[in-house]
């Protein structure tokens, strides 16, 4: 997986993560999306292989 | 193919999600259930309702079992009402009054108290409400007045009048029953069931933490929870869905940590770009 998949890949896993939270408040959906972005960015670090792309 | 296995993870995560989810879409789900004549007048209390909540009522209706008992609320003065004369007896206690940062936030949650759950005195029937939730006043006076002022005008009484004596009444019976009460800002919504347990030492309580709420939608959903507790008990061992509470959990922990740090983030770089453009002396100043 390259790093923009992976990226890409994290960004779909942190929006899915936090739509299934569902805060009430607009800062609750910004905190908890970049801190689920974050933690997915960093599970799926181990797999990124630049040389795959 | 690598790349097709990832999108495969996605759209199972998706679909997973969407199920788990399902849940929250509870506003349609009410509009589908059709009751016959005469039925429950619960479902016109809540905005958001609980599958799991629906389906307790639904197996209720099956088996014969009329949810007939609703739980009211009440403003009252010290002493006014024995808890011992009522089969549950709830307090919405708050550790301190109100000051000008969170006077918007008491009147929030006055607020989805007053939508959430019926006064006492819009129950028919003459028989006396066996499941109350007391929100204390500071004298007799205050109660009464509450009681009697229209719903827009009731908060501001509400909420100004607290009875805080009342309060770390409530507060320091439910630490004599063995409830661990947390350093927070509160309110703590506490109840006996049955009331004449008030007093007692080491018995069961029903405690929920309302400290972390900001936001009315999620006070009400505590609220309509509430209800639902109190109707269950004394069965109040049944539990809730693990993942349902871990939800709520950190629902509740983004909204507030997430209007701190959103909020100080925004502070900051307000002030640096003040520092930069050198425009914040002036604000300041002005």
């Amino acid at each position: 997986m390259t790093l923009r998949a992976a990226l890409i890949l994290a960004g779909l896993l942190a929006f899915a993560f936090t739509a299934l939270i569902w805060p009430y408040t607009r800062e609750g959906w910004i905190l908890l999306g970049l801190l689920s972005l974050g933690a997915f960015s960093v599970i799926l670090l181990p797999f990124v292989r630049e040389d795959d792309g | 193919m690598r790349s097709i296995l990832s999108w495969l993870l996605v759209a199972a995560f998706i679909v997973l999600a969407g199920l788990y989810a399902a849940p929250l879409y509870r506003v349609e789900l009410k509009s589908e259930i059709r009751f016959p004549e005469g039925g429950s007048s619960f479902l016109s209390l809540p905005r958001l309702i609980d599958t799991d909540d629906l389906s307790m009522l639904y197996a209720r209706r099956e088996i014969g079992i009329e949810p007939v008992l609703i739980v009211t609320r009440v403003f009252a003065g010290p002493g006014e009402l024995p808890p011992s004369q009522f089969q549950a007896f709830g307090v919405i206690a708050f550790p301190s009054r109100m000051t000008e940062e969170d006077t918007e936030r008491y009147e929030m949650l006055c607020r989805a108290f007053l939508g959430t759950i019926p006064h006492t005195s819009e129950t028919s029937g003459a028989a006396p409400p066996a499941f109350l939730t007391v929100w204390p006043m500071e004298t007799l006076g205050d109660a009464a007045r509450a009681n009697r002022v229209s719903r827009a005008a009731t908060c501001p009484v509400a909420v100004s009048r607290y009875g805080l004596a009342e309060a770390q009444r409530f507060i320091s019976a439910a630490r004599r029953a063995g409830q661990s009460i947390p350093s927070d800002r509160g309110p703590f919504l506490i109840a006996w069931s049955p009331g004449h347990l008030f007093g007692e030492s080491d018995v069961p309580l029903l405690f929920r933490d309302m400290s972390s709420i900001v936001t009315e939608q999620a006070a009400e959903d505590v609220f309509f929870k509430w209800i639902g507790d109190i109707q269950r008990s004394p069965d109040v061992s049944e539990p809730v869905p693990r993942l349902l509470r871990i939800r709520a959990r950190i629902r509740e922990w983004a909204d507030r940590t997430g209007a701190i740090a959103v909020g100080a983030i925004v502070e900051t770089a307000r002030l640096a770009w003040g520092i930069i453009t050198g425009k914040g002396d002036e604000t300041d100043d002005a």
